[in-house]
């Protein structure tokens, strides 16, 4: 008992109530205690609790529990507690509590209160509280639990993250690390880890990251690491230094981020970028640039440095006006491309442009807008082609078509004159030859009537002959005449009623007609499109043929009948004549071809041409076909009328 | 006494015209003719010119025939200067020559021509056209 008996009643209390053994004890623990009485006075302090708290027993003892420490300890919880402890029996185990003094740092206390109770008391007891400070114990804790959630944080991060000594030495990994690589933490602390760069990038990467080490320059660097299956892919490395108190490196704190795909995309854009410029650099023919939305020029191939004339350098930035000619420029063409291109979306336009030299070219070009993803106009391309070379040959095309046309002109003009000149002659040979011929014949008939009686038999007979032979050639001159106006003649072609020009060309010789032939028309015939004289004329020429070409014995006997077939129309003249053989079915129509002599049968040889040629101007086609020595079924098709 | 109708033959060619005046006598038919050799000759006939001012001995003719290759003066000229003037534009002219070109045939019609008539070359045809015309135009056609 070396405490100082100071109040003589507590003595007496303790005396009666403690004994030595349990004073001594509560000296000499290391907590806090405090021994308080029911009505929560302090009635015992040991040595420790006035240490901890900086109290002394004058302002501490025989005071109430609220009232020490300048009311730090008037904490409403805990009086809670502690009043019910002496009435009810209760404890108090571990109660956390933070204490707040009026100076320093808030600390943690843990406090444990039970009632003790001396055989011989009044009953009621006292309150034993022991006080434990766990502050420190608590901090390390916290940094325990901190660095457990770090650790946690750590791996439940996508990139690799590490730690290391100032000399490089790695001292943690995280999981993803292991996972990444595959290898335990043991294959990676130290330098181990380096194992798993990408031996090209080792050489380099590794003196800049000497440098990086020792602080000199940001710890920044992009290198590959090998994963689990071999394939090496591009990681961001960053690390922060953790500096001492005099600024020495203590460790670093690092990520590694996996950039690959990054690295990969931004790879193909470089490339294709690079690309894109090669592809423009290489085009000759084309100058292709961009403007800027002012229509300053922003992008210049070497196409375009060809063309104009402009090394890149010296049009860069520059109005792309002046790649035109001044007269343009006066009137305005530049701005009015752009406001085109602008409206439109793109401006096309043939035209001159001018080199820096002066020298002119003749152009087609393109100007388009450019418009980013929002439609906002960024500016603009302009492709053009030098086509001078082109727009001369055109030109010369030009003068060449012209110069034929000429050509063409002249010539038909010749032609004219030509035909003109035939049709001349044939007028001399119908009017000069025929007057002559006309005079013989005509003198000849004259004699005959006259001096008939004179000349005798023979001699009767053989003006007979002369008659005969100048009429023959009467016709063939007017047989030649006909064709040369069938071939000619301008044809107007309208519907034709064939009822009416077949009952017309029966009428026109008495040959057609009884007694002397038998014709048979199959009605109703129908309407053609031709030339109603064209048709008159075939159809006299073959009822001529058809009364002519029969055997002496026979009445001529024709059927004329017409058949329909889609849009056209045939119409046979069928004859019971001495019909044709079938070598002889293409000879007939042409021009001059007799079948016959002429003894047995008159004719010029002209009639069928002229049918054909008729038919043929008239759009349609002639034919026969023919049974020799029964008849012939000669046919003309024409174009029905609608 | 019926006095013959006088006709105006326009024609160069002597045989033709022997041929006509041939035919419309073979026919029976009386005529009054008097033939210009030439277009001018047959205009001043016409028109009553120079000898032929006196028009008890050179009537003017109520029909012309006309040739048209003629000398001096193409027929087609004659036709058109026939229809040009008030006195002779009512006399009926009736070409009469070796083809019909088409040409010619038209500029006839359109200068005014009556009828448009190739030379027949048998005598039975022209004995045939001198009827038809003395029929047609000497006797049905009104003027």
């Amino acid at each position: 008992m070396n405490q100082p008996p100071r109040f003589p009643g507590l003595e007496d209390l303790l005396t009666k109530a403690i004994d030595a053994t349990a004073l001594s004890i509560i000296e000499t623990m290391r907590e806090p205690l405090l021994v308080l009485g029911a009505d929560m006075r302090v009635e015992r302090a040991n040595r420790s609790f006035y240490a901890a708290f900086n109290l002394s027993p004058e302002n501490t003892l025989g005071r109430f529990l609220h009232e020490i420490a300048d009311h730090t300890w008037d904490i409403e919880p805990l009086r809670r507690l502690l009043v019910d402890i002496l009435p009810k029996n209760t404890s108090v185990d571990d109660f956390e509590l933070e204490y707040r003094p009026r100076e320093g740092k808030p600390r943690l206390l843990l406090l444990n209160a039970r009632r003790i109770v001396r055989a011989g008391d009044d009953g009621k007891g006292w309150i034993l509280l022991a006080i434990e400070d766990s502050t420190d114990r608590r901090n390390l804790d916290v940094l325990r639990e901190n660095e457990k959630r770090y650790r946690t944080l750590a791996d439940s991060l996508p990139q690799l993250v590490w730690t290391c000594l100032p000399d490089g030495a790695l001292d943690y990994t995280n999981t993803r690390w292991t996972e990444y690589t595959g290898l335990p933490s043991e294959a990676l602390l130290g330098n181990r880890w380096r194992d798993t760069m990408h031996p090209t990038d080792r050489k380099d990467t590794y003196e800049r990251w000497i440098e990086a080490l020792k602080g000199n320059v940001t710890y920044d660097l992009e290198y590959r690491l090998r994963r689990h299956d071999g394939k090496y892919r591009w990681f961001k490395v960053r690390a922060v230094p953790l500096r001492g108190k005099d600024g020495e490196i203590i460790k670093w704190f690092g990520t590694s981020t996996d950039i690959d795909e990054q690295m990969t995309a931004q790879h193909l854009v470089e490339e294709s970028e690079r690309w894109l410029q090669l592809i423009m650099h290489s085009v000759q023919d084309f100058a292709i640039l961009t403007l800027d939305h002012e229509g300053m020029v922003s992008s210049w191939n070497s196409g375009a440095e060809a063309m104009f004339g402009y090394a890149e350098e010296e049009i860069l930035g520059r109005p792309a006006a002046l790649l035109f000619t001044p007269e343009d420029r006066d009137n305005g063409v530049p701005n009015r491309e752009m406001e085109t291109a602008r409206r439109e979306g793109a401006s096309l336009d043939e035209r001159w442009h001018q080199r820096k030299d002066g020298d002119r070219f003749f152009s087609s070009g393109t100007l388009r807008v450019i418009r980013d993803e929002t439609g906002e106009l960024r500016g603009f391309t302009k492709v053009v082609r030098d086509i001078t070379d082109w727009k001369r040959q055109q030109q010369e095309l030009q003068e060449a078509r012209d110069s034929l046309e000429m050509m063409v002109e002249e010539r038909t003009a010749q032609l004219q004159d030509t035909v003109q000149q035939l049709e001349t002659f044939s007028y001399s040979v119908s009017h000069d030859l025929r007057g002559p011929l006309r005079a013989m014949l005509g003198f000849a008939e004259v004699l005959r009537e006259d001096f008939g009686p004179e000349l005798g038999a023979t001699g009767g007979e053989y003006l007979g002959r002369i008659i005969s032979a100048a009429h023959r050639l009467d016709r063939l001159i007017n047989d030649i005449l006909l064709y040369s106006r069938t071939a000619r003649a301008n044809l107007l072609l309208h519907p034709v009623d064939l009822e009416k020009v077949v009952a017309d060309a029966i009428r026109e010789e008495p040959s057609f007609q009884p007694p002397r032939a038998e014709v048979e028309v199959v009605h109703p015939l129908p309407h053609v499109i031709g030339h109603d004289a064209s048709i008159m004329q075939c159809l006299v020429n073959l009822l001529s043929n058809a009364v002519k070409f029969v055997p002496p014995t026979r009445l001529p006997k024709i059927k004329i009948s017409a058949e329909k077939t889609g849009d056209t129309v045939r119409l046979t003249v069928e004859d019971n004549g001495v019909g044709i053989a079938q070598d002889d079915t293409k000879r007939i129509f042409r021009l001059f071809e007799r079948l016959h002599p002429s003894e047995n049968f008159e004719g010029t040889g002209i009639g069928l041409t002229i049918v054909r040629k008729a038919v043929e101007r008239m759009g349609g086609q002639v034919g026969v076909s023919s049974t020799e020595g029964e008849g012939s079924r000669f046919w003309i098709q024409l174009k029905a009328a609608p | 006494m019926i006095t013959p109708p006088r006709i105006l033959l326009v024609e160069d060619d002597e045989n033709d015209v022997f041929f006509f005046k041939r035919a419309f006598e073979s026919a029976g038919i009386p005529i009054n003719l008097e033939v210009a050799t030439d277009g001018r000759r047959a205009l001043a006939i016409l028109r009553g010119e120079a000898v032929y001012a006196r028009r008890d001995i050179h009537p003017m003719p109520s029909l012309v025939l006309l040739d048209l290759k003629i000398p001096y003066m193409p027929g087609l000229e004659v036709l058109r200067q026939i229809r040009a003037s008030k006195e002779m534009a009512k006399v009926i002219v009736i070409i009469l020559t070796s083809s019909a070109m088409e040409s010619d045939l038209k500029a006839a019609y359109e200068l005014g021509a009556n009828s448009y008539l190739v030379k027949p070359s048998l005598q039975e045809d022209r004995k045939e056209l001198a009827k038809l015309i003395a029929r047609y135009w000497l006797e049905k056609n009104q003027v």
